[in-house]
């Protein structure tokens, strides 16, 4: 429908009038009101959100437990095998702690990724039988991964507790410089959902996506500084490193939390401009193929 | 008030041509491999145009409750996607106005975590309905369902029949001005049904919309006051209640038994059948089957002359011949008023709607010349289980009670394998 209409038929399931003329037409809604309609549905994404996280976990024995043990036991192994077993560099910091921040940045990315891929195919029941912004979906299937990275600030603590009276020292700062972390998981979550509003897509058409993207991930986390710092990186090759948007934000990151590295200005500029277009072109190309996706469930 | 205008409307889908061949022998699909990596083919298998919905222009006006009927795959669900705006038409349009809203199956729109009070908002949500709205109404929500002292508990501490009241109330009370039921219009037991038909009739008064796929043609026949008949995705008849539920049954009548006889004869020089009517155990007339008990289907005839006869019962439901079942002998009767009777034991019937086509041969002696007379649905009735609470959607499979539910029997047995 063209977007007047668009925004008037939204209108219709909002709007106070109770008799607002609506049309359906095989033209689908335009991008600008389907972000308006988005806003209007906004309360949506707390539902979902916590509908996904429940199902998640619901069939589960030990609810509570995976919560802890899944974000956790693979970083035990990570830390033994590449500070232990390999000894590579952590910029001075016990290997566990320099893992452990650089994960939990970078784990919003691998888990949330698979969340959001499989957000619209989970969802199929309600979405075949009741009109919502599709959008909601993929916006909320992120939320799994944000309870994940709660977990990581907590072992961040725990972590930084062991230290502190092992060592006697307090590795984690406080300061200003948090809201760079802040700003950094932002912008990690904005690059999840952007290639997550693809892969979603594809997802429902084929179900090996998730497949994919599981060992696609496990692979882009060796392109990204999170098992080895970027001062292991010879100064003439940073730009190759940051040619991965999501390494400026993880490096940002662990600046803002540790302490160590550098404040990387530039790249995390070029990365947050290049994600914010890249997930508004991916937000246009999911609006154009919710229709069929749809029809695909 | 405002009418509904369907106008052309189209849904075409394309299926996959390849999901409809068989995979093929190793030495083809090897072969399809090489075409795909030699680019000779696409990626994409070869596609099929299938239109669900097609040339569906029709008109509804404020207080309809339109019915509609067809046998699966004729798109009656695909027209309530297009309306829910779940999916888009590929041609035509629809225009309507004010707020459109689907009856949802239970456990779709509604978490069992929460209290209806959240419940009731976060279903108003997904219809896109504001919170301040949502709060105004919750009162009457749960006044209507009967659950104002529930309010604040968990939904998974509900019964079943708690949990369908309040999602129609919710759906009812948004003050939709175009509801679609798919099915689950039917469910609850009669007295809530009843309830849900008077909130239903109500609102048609002021201008309400209902759209009610079903295939219990009882349920259609009772509730709808016009009803759409859809064949392979086109309009094959609108019109009222009986006359397009009789001549859609006809027709899947007429499929099961083409051209056998004369349709519709309820008499001839010899005989004439009067009527059906289902008696209990003791042979008295009853409106609904005790599925615990035996009752009988009886066909009443009046015979005007000496002649044999030989009963037969076609017993449907939800739109399928459950069995059809016809007396071994002819029986000779002379002039006079008979009940041809045929006894359904206890323990068969499920606990649906049962619609009894009944017919009769006749066989004067000495000739050997047939005649069949037939009452198309001479008789409807409930069958149910004096124990077993009526059946609601918990798991949104609606579909899980059978056509029939005998009791048969089980038995374990030690199976001795030779070593």
């Amino acid at each position: 429908m063209s977007q007047s209409e668009a925004a008037a038929s939204a209108g219709h399931l909002t709007g106070a009038g109770d008799l607002q003329p609506w049309v359906i037409e095989p033209i689908q809604t335009g991008f600008i009101a389907a972000v308006r309609e988005f806003w209007s549905y906004r309360r949506l994404l707390m539902f979902f959100a916590r509908k996904i996280v429940v199902e998640r976990y619901k069939k589960t024995t030990l609810g509570g437990f995976w919560l802890i043990a899944r974000p956790a036991l693979p970083l035990v192994l990570n830390v033994i095998i590449f500070g232990a077993i390999l000894g590579v560099a952590s910029d001075g910091l016990p290997y566990a702690m320099f893992f452990l921040v650089g994960a939990s940045a970078w784990m919003i990315f691998q888990r949330g990724l698979l969340r959001v891929t499989l957000s619209v195919d989970s969802q199929a029941g309600l979405a075949k039988k009741l009109y919502f912004p599709r959008l909601i979906l993929p916006f909320a299937g992120i939320a799994p991964a944000i309870v994940d990275f709660l977990v990581y600030i907590l072992l961040m603590i725990v972590l930084a507790l062991i230290y502190l009276v092992k060592d006697g020292h307090w590795y984690l700062l406080f300061g200003p410089r948090l809201l760079l972390a802040l700003y950094a998981t932002f912008i990690i979550m904005l690059m999840t959902i952007g290639v997550g509003l693809i892969t979603t897509v594809y997802q429902v058409r084929h179900a090996e996506v998730r497949f994919v993207i599981g060992h696609f991930t496990g692979f882009w986390m060796f392109l990204t500084p999170v098992v080895y710092p970027m001062s292991q990186i010879p100064g003439s090759m940073h730009w190759a490193v940051y040619m991965n948007p999501l390494s400026a934000p993880v490096e940002t990151f662990r600046w803002a939390i540790l302490g160590v590295g550098t404040l990387p200005v530039i790249p995390l500029v070029l990365s947050s401009v290049g994600i914010v277009l890249f997930t508004v072109v991916s937000a246009v190309f999911f609006n154009r193929s919710q229709g069929s996706t749809v029809d695909e469930l | 008030m405002h009418p509904l205008i369907l106008d052309n409307l189209g849904k075409r889908y394309d299926v996959e041509a390849a999901a409809e061949s068989p995979p093929g022998t190793f030495r083809e699909r090897l072969a399809r491999w090489r075409d795909l990596l030699l680019f000779r083919r696409g990626l994409r298998p070869a596609k099929k145009e299938f239109w669900a919905v097609r040339n569906v222009s029709l008109t509804v006006e404020p207080g309809t409750i339109l019915g509609i009927i067809g046998p699966n795959g004729a798109g009656k669900t695909t027209l309530l996607k297009i309306l829910a705006r779940v999916t888009p038409p590929t041609e035509g349009r629809a225009t309507g106005h004010g707020r459109v809203v689907s009856l949802l199956e239970m456990n779709a729109g509604f978490n069992p975590e929460s209290s209806a009070r959240e419940n009731i908002l976060m279903n108003a949500a997904l219809h896109g309905i504001s919170k301040a709205e949502a709060l105004a109404r919750t009162r009457d929500i749960l006044e209507w369902a009967e659950l104002e002292e529930f309010a604040d508990q968990p939904l998974k501490h509900y019964s079943s029949g708690m949990a369908v009241r309040l999602g129609f109330s919710v759906a009812i009370n948004m003050n939709p001005q175009v509801l679609l039921a798919d099915e689950v219009l039917a469910v609850g037991d009669m007295a809530f049904q009843e309830r849900c038909m008077q909130a239903v009739i109500e609102s048609g008064k002021r201008g309400l919309i209902v759209l009610f796929v079903s295939h219990d043609m009882e349920a259609i026949e009772r509730v709808c006051n016009r009803v759409l008949w859809l064949h392979k995705g086109q309009v094959q008849k609108v019109g009222s209640p009986d006359e397009v539920v009789a001549d859609y049954e006809d027709a899947v009548w007429a499929h099961f038994d083409a051209g056998a006889f004369e349709r519709g004869r309820r008499s001839s020089r010899f005989a004439a059948i009067r009527g059906a009517k289902l008696l209990s155990s003791a042979g008295r007339e009853i409106g609904a089957a005790n599925v615990t008990e035996d009752v009988f289907i009886a066909i009443e005839i009046e015979a005007f002359k000496a002649v044999a006869v030989r009963g037969a019962v076609d017993l449907n439901a939800r739109n399928q011949l459950v069995f059809r079942c016809e007396d071994a002998d002819f029986r000779r009767v002379t002039a006079g008023f008979y009940q041809v009777r045929l006894r359904i034991p206890a323990n068969l019937l499920s606990d649906i709607s049962y619609t009894a086509t009944v017919s009769v041969t006749t066989l004067r002696e000495g000739q050997t010349r047939e005649y069949r007379l037939i009452a198309y649905n001479a008789l409807t009735f409930m069958a149910f289980h004096p124990e077993r609470e009526a059946r609601v959607a918990v798991k949104g499979k609606l579909g899980k009670t059978g056509l029939m539910a005998p009791k048969l029997e089980w038995s374990i047995e030690e199976h001795h394998v030779a070593v």
